[in-house]
């Protein structure tokens, strides 16, 4: 029996790029074997910001594959692709088992965080995600379940992880969770009063807390240029809670965007007052001690947030640079943006560690900027475009899994590994079954 | 409530699955069968890892049927709390059918269900229950799926039928007319409805079982729009394009 698919337009979650597909939602792991036919990419939550996750052809939507197959005593567990973050750290925190790395949004599949080699807060301490992957099941293009791990088969392994869902479909996930002594994180937060200072906290004060990030006023000009509510959160231990209080914590539901707001709803001015609210908001305070959700997943309380940038949607700027790029060539990276006249809300900046083995992983040592832009025409792209050479001639690299706007050029000299992708890819996936928007793009759906 | 584990048959569909869940994080006991055993071993597993409940896998395969299978589970142990009846199939539409498409759905959706059921009846408590998931599709014969909508016409006339014998002297039964639900056989449907999630529906299901209800449409909006289209004269019914 061949899988039904149903044609829908589905889009990237900054909504700026849509494609009608035939989307395949099997809900067992037989149906997705009989759902992969001609050509196509698997997609899980849609969290991938530009067109990592369209395709021409199928799309193979694991929303349904959601079992919760094990966990052993030591915390590692094994699950299903299509199992949200979310869904982990509710079943199994009250457990005293939490993510070893998390995203900023809970709204991730187990195989989206691999497949983008997602990281957090925490990169500078514990790596990426796919660093505390134990095993993977792939299938692949001739319909095979293939068990792969560092140990083995770790080319594939390698390939997969961070590998944007080219190799195959990523089908279960075994993963070491972390040990969580409560569900609060204790915060400090200081405000810096520009780039300097930001800079600064991240050349040395960051490395006393597990989790860091800066929330950037990419707005701000002058003097004030790089202000920044800076974050350094542990978390909490069982003793400083309270008698009664409960250990793990559970949020109640989110907020919803009721609709598509309309063009330049956050507009430059909106723009600047939200963030000097947002600046105003953090007074430098120590020790505030915050639930996961609210440390973690700040954007999560409203659902489809992306709708607050309206039917043009928006696209997210997130760069990586060596350990000796700094003060100059961020506020470079921030000046182009001002010049372009584009409203942004809370940039994030953060100091990375050591990079993921994976071929096509992200995170790599020194400073990562993100910011989220509003997509207004010729000047996003052309803006994008300077952006992504500033960084290049750098010796950085942007994030795929936010990327729209990266060319074949750009990113070779951004992933230096790619041939090495591209070898393991012939192997697996000799066809070019795997294939995406963002990897026909970028020139990694060619078969050689 | 009677004590005792709730068998669930096709324990791998969607509605099935939400309904499994929802017990379970009762606590409740199960027993999933299912035509694919590793694939009800994932669900037993699931359910089991998340809510700390027992769960056992059961091989159930619609067209031998197997109940003496899911008896063999049972022997030496308590009776049944109650059955659930979640299978069908929707194969080839209406007018291609073939001979052994016709036999397979009036088979998987009303025979099979009959033969289980009865066979698995003296297993169950005497305050159990069974549910049977039907199907809209039976109230009235439409030209899109009528093969399957007679099929669930016949297992909703046998579910009244149970229920009439068993009044007052065995389990209750509640026939479920299930609507469009957004499930696995209704996302292929091209330009179909997205459907009811999945999850209020099982709650729907245990809230009418829990309530004695013989018969009831879930979700509930179904009811009066059934009922309109049964009144329809014939005229208008086939000038319309359901």
């Amino acid at each position: 029996m061949h899988e039904a698919g149903r044609t829908l337009e589905i889009a990237g979650w900054g909504h700026a790029m849509r494609r009608r597909a035939e989307v395949l939602r099997p809900e067992q792991q037989s149906r997705l074997s009989e759902a992969l036919e001609g050509f196509g990419i698997a997609r899980g939550l849609g969290r991938a910001y530009g067109d990592a996750a369209l395709s021409e052809g199928r799309v193979w939507q694991t929303t349904r594959l959601t079992r919760m197959l094990s966990l052993t005593p030591e915390g590692v567990l094994t699950a299903e692709a299509g199992v949200s973050l979310g869904d982990i750290v509710r079943t199994f925190l009250p457990r005293g088992w939490t993510l070893p790395v998390t995203p900023g949004t809970q709204w991730v599949t187990l195989g989206g965080a691999v497949a983008s080699d997602v990281h957090g807060k925490n990169h500078h301490a514990a790596g990426t995600f796919g660093q505390h992957v134990k095993e993977l099941v792939l299938l692949t293009a001739e319909g095979q379940l293939r068990r792969i791990s560092p140990e083995h088969q770790s080319e594939i392994f390698w390939a997969t992880v961070g590998g944007m869902g080219l190799t195959g479909v990523i089908v279960e996930v075994t993963i070491q969770l972390a040990p969580a002594e409560t569900g609060y994180l204790s915060v400090d937060y200081v405000r810096s009063g520009g780039l300097e200072e930001t800079l600064e906290w991240f050349s040395g004060h960051d490395r006393r807390y597990p989790y860091t990030v800066a929330w950037i006023d990419g707005l701000k000009e002058g003097q004030g240029l790089g202000r920044a509510v800076l974050m350094g959160g542990r978390v909490t231990a069982s003793r400083e809670l309270g008698a009664g209080e409960a250990r793990y914590p559970m949020p109640r539901g989110a907020v919803r965007v009721p609709f598509d707001f309309p063009p330049g709803s956050l507009s430059l001015p909106v723009g600047r007052a939200f963030n000097a609210v947002y600046y105003g908001m953090h007074k430098p305070r120590e020790n505030v001690r915050e639930p996961w959700w609210k440390f973690f997943y700040p954007l999560d309380v409203a659902d489809e947030w992306f709708r607050l940038y309206g039917r043009r949607g928006f696209a997210q700027y997130q760069g990586v640079y060596p350990p000796e790029i700094g003060l100059g060539e961020i506020r470079a990276l921030l000046r182009r943006i001002h010049a372009a006249h584009h409203a942004n809300f809370l940039g994030v900046l953060k100091r990375m560690g050591p990079p993921s083995p994976g071929l096509l992983s992200f995170p790599r040592e020194g400073l990562t900027l993100a910011l989220d832009l509003p997509v207004q025409g010729e000047g996003t792209l052309r803006l994008f475009r300077d952006l992504y050479a500033m960084t290049a001639d750098y010796g950085g690299r942007v994030y795929l899994a936010k990327d729209a706007f990266l060319t074949r050029e750009m990113f070779r000299r951004m992933y230096p590994n790619w041939e090495a992708f591209m070898a393991v890819k012939a192997k697996v996936d000799p066809r070019g079954m795997f294939r995406s928007l963002l990897s026909e793009r970028i020139g990694l759906g060619e078969v050689r | 409530m009677a004590p005792g584990r709730i068998a669930i048959l096709g324990a791998t569909s969607t509605v099935a699955r939400a309904l499994a869940a929802c017990y379970a994080r009762e606590g409740q006991d199960l027993l999933l069968c299912g035509r694919s055993l590793p694939e009800a071993e994932k669900v037993a597993q699931d359910l089991s890892l998340r809510y700390g409940i027992a769960a056992e896998a059961c091989l159930f395969d619609p067209d031998l049927p197997d109940y003496p299978q899911v008896l063999w589970r049972l022997e030496g142990g308590p009776p049944l709390q109650g059955v659930v009846w979640a299978i069908g199939t929707m194969s080839a539409a209406a007018g291609e059918a073939g001979p052994d498409d016709i036999r397979q759905t009036t088979w998987v959706n009303f025979g099979a269900a009959v033969a289980a059921i009865e066979g698995l009846l003296p297993a169950v408590h005497a305050k159990g229950f069974i549910v049977l998931l039907s199907s809209v599709a039976g109230e009235r014969g439409r030209r899109k799926n009528y093969v399957y909508g007679a099929a669930k016409a016949a297992l909703t006339t046998y579910g009244q039928g149970l229920n009439h014998r068993l009044a007052g002297r065995g389990p209750r039964v509640t026939v479920v007319q299930l609507g469009v639900v957004d499930s696995q056989m209704t996302w292929g449907m091209a330009g179909g409805p997205s459907g009811a999630a999945p999850e209020k529906v099982a709650k729907a299901i245990i809230r009418a079982v829990r309530a004695g209800r013989g018969r009831v449409h879930v979700p509930a909006v179904w009811g009066p729009i059934m009922l309109l289209l049964r009144l329809l004269p014939e005229p208008v019914f086939n000038r319309l394009q359901v």
